[in-house]
C-alpha cells in the first residue's frame, strides 16, 4: 500500500506539468492577443508595444511558458491585469467565504446522504428503500442554482425567516453568519447528497452480503446491532474516496450558488474578473483552484489506504 | 471447365458471405429485441423514455406546438402571470414563456448530444489507444486525462467559454473537452480486459494490422458502456449548458435558452416568480429523464451488472 501512495506521488509531476499546459495554453485562445484585452482603449503602437513587453508577450511563447511556470512554483499565481493586484492575495481574501460554503455544504450533505443511504441499503427495495432511491434520483437532477432560487423563493420572500444573500463571518458574528450560511448549504449540500447517498446504499448492499454480516445475524445479534455496530463502519470506507471527487463539484458548485446568493466567495471573483475581462485573475483562480483539487483527492487516497488496511493496490 | 469451377467456388463463397451478413443482421435483431426486453421490465427506464421522447418531439415540431413567437415581445403584456393563453405566463418583455421553453428544449438537446459527440470522437479513440499500446502512450494519455479531470468539471468549462466567448457553438466545445476524460477512461478500462480475449490474440495471430484489431475487434465490444456513459453525459451536458447559460456565459438573448431565461427570472422572484420556476423544471425533467435511461440502458445491457 505504500507503493500505491509512492506511484501517485510519482505520477504527480507529470499531471501537473500536464495541468499548467492546459491553464497557460487556454489562455492563449483568446482571439487577438492578450495585450488587446489589457489595453482597452489605449491604441497606440507604442504603448501597445510597451504593454505586450510588460507582459512578455514580445518573447516566444515557449519562453513566457517557462517564465510563467516559474512564477508559479514560487507561489506568484500571476496578477490582475485592471488592477495589478497579485492574484493569491485576492484569493486568500475570499477564500474563507467560500471554504466556510464548502464544508458546511459538505456537512449538510453527508448529515443527509449517510442515514439515507443506510436505511435504504440495510432493506433494499421496501418501501422505504424505494421513496429514498426515487429522491435521490430527483435530487441529482435538480438544478443546484434552481434549487437555490427557489429557496430564496419559499424561505426568503414568502416566508422571510432567513436572510437571502450575502456572507457575514462566522467568527465576526456568528448568528448572522449562521443564518446567511443555511440557504446556500442547502442548496449546495443537495447536490452531494443525493449521489452520496447512492454510493452508500449501493456501499451498504455489498457489506450486507458479506461473511462477517452472515456470522453476527447467526450469533443472535438484533439487525440493529448488525447494521449499525457491522455494516455502516465498513460501507462507510467506500464513501470516503466518493467525498473526495465530489469535493471538486462543490468547489465548482460554489462559483453558481456564490452568484445566487451574492456570496462574496472565490467564484463571486472569477466571475466578476470575466466580466471585467480580467484574464490574470481568471487564470490565477483556474489554477489554484485545480491545484486544491489534486491535493485533496491525493490527501483522501492517502487516508483511504490508513483507513482501510485490507486495501492492497 | 477450371473457370467455372473458379466462379462456382466464387459464387459460394458471395453466398456464405452473405449468409454470414444475414446471421449478424439476425443476431443483431435478437439482441436489440433481448435489450429491449430487459430496458422495459424497468418501469423508471420507461419513464425515462417516454420524457426524452416527449422532449426530442417538442424540440422537433417546436414550431407547431408553441403557441406564440418565442421572439415576438408586446408591451401591454409584460410579466402576465400564468393563464390559459399564456400557460408559464410572459417574462419581462412580453414573450410568451410557454412557447420560449419549448423553444429552449432545442437548444439544450443540440448542446448535450453535439458536445457529448465531441467527447466521445475525441475520447474514445483515446482510450483505446492507451489500452492496446499501453507503456509509454498510455501513461501520457492517462496523466493528460489525470489533469483534465483536475479542474471542477463547471470551473472547466467556464473558464475555456470566458476565453472563446459566449454562444452555443463555445458551449459545445467547452462542454465537450470536460467530458472526454470521461469516456476514455470507460473505453480503456473495456479495451483492456479486451485485449487478452481470445478473438483479438486470433486477430493478431493472422497478421491483421493494428488499426483493423483496434476498429474491428475491440471497438465493437466496447461500445455498451459508451452507450450508457452518453446518455448520462447528456442529461450532465444539459445541466452544465443551463448552467453556463444561467450565468451569461452560454447562449445570448434573445435565444431561448432554458439557463438564460431562469438568469433572467433570477431578479424578478419577488414580482414574477414563474419566470425563474418553469425552465427550471424543464431542466430538471430533461436531466431526469436522460438519467433514468441511461441507468435502464446499463441494466438492459450488463446484466451480469450489481445491483447498484
Amino acid at each position: 500500500m505504500k507503493d500505491y501512495v509512492l506511484r501517485r506521488l510519482a505520477q504527480l509531476p507529470l499531471v501537473l506539468l500536464f495541468l499548467s499546459i492546459i491553464v497557460f495554453f487556454v489562455l492563449r485562445l483568446i482571439p487577438g492577443d492578450p495585450s488587446a484585452i489589457r489595453l482597452g482603449m489605449e491604441t497606440t503602437e507604442e504603448g501597445r508595444q510597451q504593454v505586450r513587453q510588460e507582459m512578455g508577450l514580445d518573447r516566444p511563447i515557449i519562453v513566457q511558458y517557462g517564465i510563467w511556470l516559474g512564477d508559479v512554483f514560487t507561489g506568484n499565481f500571476g496578477e490582475s491585469w485592471v488592477s495589478r493586484q497579485p492574484v493569491s492575495s485576492l484569493i486568500l481574501q475570499k477564500l474563507p467565504a467560500t471554504l466556510t460554503l464548502t464544508i458546511s455544504s459538505l456537512l449538510v450533505g453527508v448529515i443527509i446522504a449517510i442515514p439515507l443511504g443506510i436505511i435504504a441499503g440495510a432493506k433494499p427495495n421496501s418501501w422505504l428503500d424505494n421513496i429514498i432511491t426515487t429522491v435521490s434520483l430527483f435530487g441529482v437532477a435538480i438544478p443546484t442554482f434552481w434549487l437555490g432560487i427557489m429557496l430564496i423563493l419559499v424561505v426568503g420572500v414568502s416566508l422571510q425567516i432567513l436572510p437571502v444573500s450575502g456572507y457575514t463571518s462566522l467568527i465576526d458574528d456568528p448568528g448572522d453568519g449562521l443564518k446567511r450560511l443555511i440557504l446556500p448549504s442547502i442548496a449546495l449540500g443537495t447536490s452531494l447528497a443525493a449521489p452520496l447517498s447512492r454510493f452508500m446504499r449501493s456501499g451498504m448492499l455489498d457489506v450486507m452480503s458479506a461473511d462477517y454480516i452472515r456470522v453476527a445475524r447467526a450469533k443472535g445479534l438484533t439487525e440493529r446491532s448488525v447494521v449499525l455496530g457491522h455494516a455502516v463502519r465498513n460501507a462507510l470506507l467506500s464513501v470516503v474516496t466518493v467525498v473526495g471527487l465530489q469535493f471538486g463539484n462543490l468547489l465548482g458548485g460554489t462559483v453558481i450558488i456564490e452568484q445566487v446568493f451574492e456570496w462574496p466567495g472565490i467564484g463571486l471573483l472569477i466571475l466578476s474578473a470575466i466580466n471585467n475581462r480580467d484574464y490574470g485573475i481568471v487564470q490565477g483562480v483556474v489554477l489554484f483552484t485545480a491545484l486544491a483539487f489534486i491535493l485533496v483527492n491525493l490527501l483522501v487516497d492517502i487516508l483511504y489506504v490508513y483507513i482501510d488496511p485490507r486495501i492492497q493496490y | 471447365m477450371a473457370k467455372q469451377e473458379d466462379s462456382l467456388a466464387e459464387m459460394s463463397r458471395a453466398e456464405s458471405g452473405r449468409a454470414t451478413e444475414i446471421t449478424i443482421k439476425a443476431g443483431f435483431v435478437a439482441q436489440s429485441r433481448e435489450i429491449w426486453r430487459r430496458f422495459r421490465r424497468s418501469r423508471t427506464a420507461v419513464v425515462g423514455l417516454a420524457i426524452v421522447l416527449v422532449i426530442v418531439f417538442a424540440a422537433i415540431f417546436a414550431d407547431i406546438i408553441a403557441p406564440h413567437d418565442p421572439y415576438q415581445t408586446a408591451p401591454r403584456a409584460i410579466l402576465l402571470s400564468p393563464s390559459l393563453e399564456h400557460p408559464m405566463g410572459t417574462d419581462a418583455i412580453g414573450r410568451d414563456l410557454f412557447s420560449r421553453v419549448i423553444h429552449g428544449s432545442r437548444v439544450s438537446l443540440q448542446v448535450g448530444v453535439i458536445s457529448i459527440s465531441i467527447a466521445a470522437i475525441v475520447g474514445v479513440p483515446l482510450g483505446v489507444v492507451a489500452a492496446y499500446y499501453g507503456g509509454l502512450s498510455d501513461s501520457l494519455i492517462m496523466r493528460f486525462l489525470d489533469a483534465l479531470l483536475a479542474f471542477p468539471a463547471i470551473l472547466l468549462a467556464i473558464f475555456v467559454m470566458a476565453v472563446l466567448g459566449p454562444s452555443i457553438r463555445n458551449a459545445m466545445i467547452a462542454i465537450g473537452v470536460i467530458f472526454i476524460p470521461a469516456f476514455a477512461r470507460i473505453t480503456r478500462a473495456n479495451a483492456l480486459s479486451l485485449k487478452e480475449k481470445e478473438f483479438v490474440e486470433s486477430a493478431r495471430a493472422i497478421g491483421a494490422k493494428d488499426s483493423y484489431i483496434m476498429m474491428r475487434t475491440i471497438l465493437p465490444n466496447c461500445v455498451s458502456p459508451i452507450i450508457v456513459q452518453a446518455s448520462l453525459g447528456v442529461a450532465y451536458a444539459v445541466l452544465v449548458e443551463a448552467s453556463l447559460s444561467f450565468l451569461g456565459l452560454g447562449s445570448q438573448p434573445p435565444e431561448p435558452s432554458w439557463g438564460s431565461i431562469l438568469g433572467a427570472g433570477r431578479g424578478l422572484m419577488a414580482s414574477a416568480p414563474w419566470v425563474a420556476t418553469f425552465p427550471g423544471l424543464a431542466i430538471f425533467v430533461c436531466v431526469l429523464g436522460f438519467n433514468l435511461v441511461g441507468d435502464g440502458l446499463r441494466e438492459a445491457l450488463d446484466p451480469h451488472l450489481k445491483n447498484t
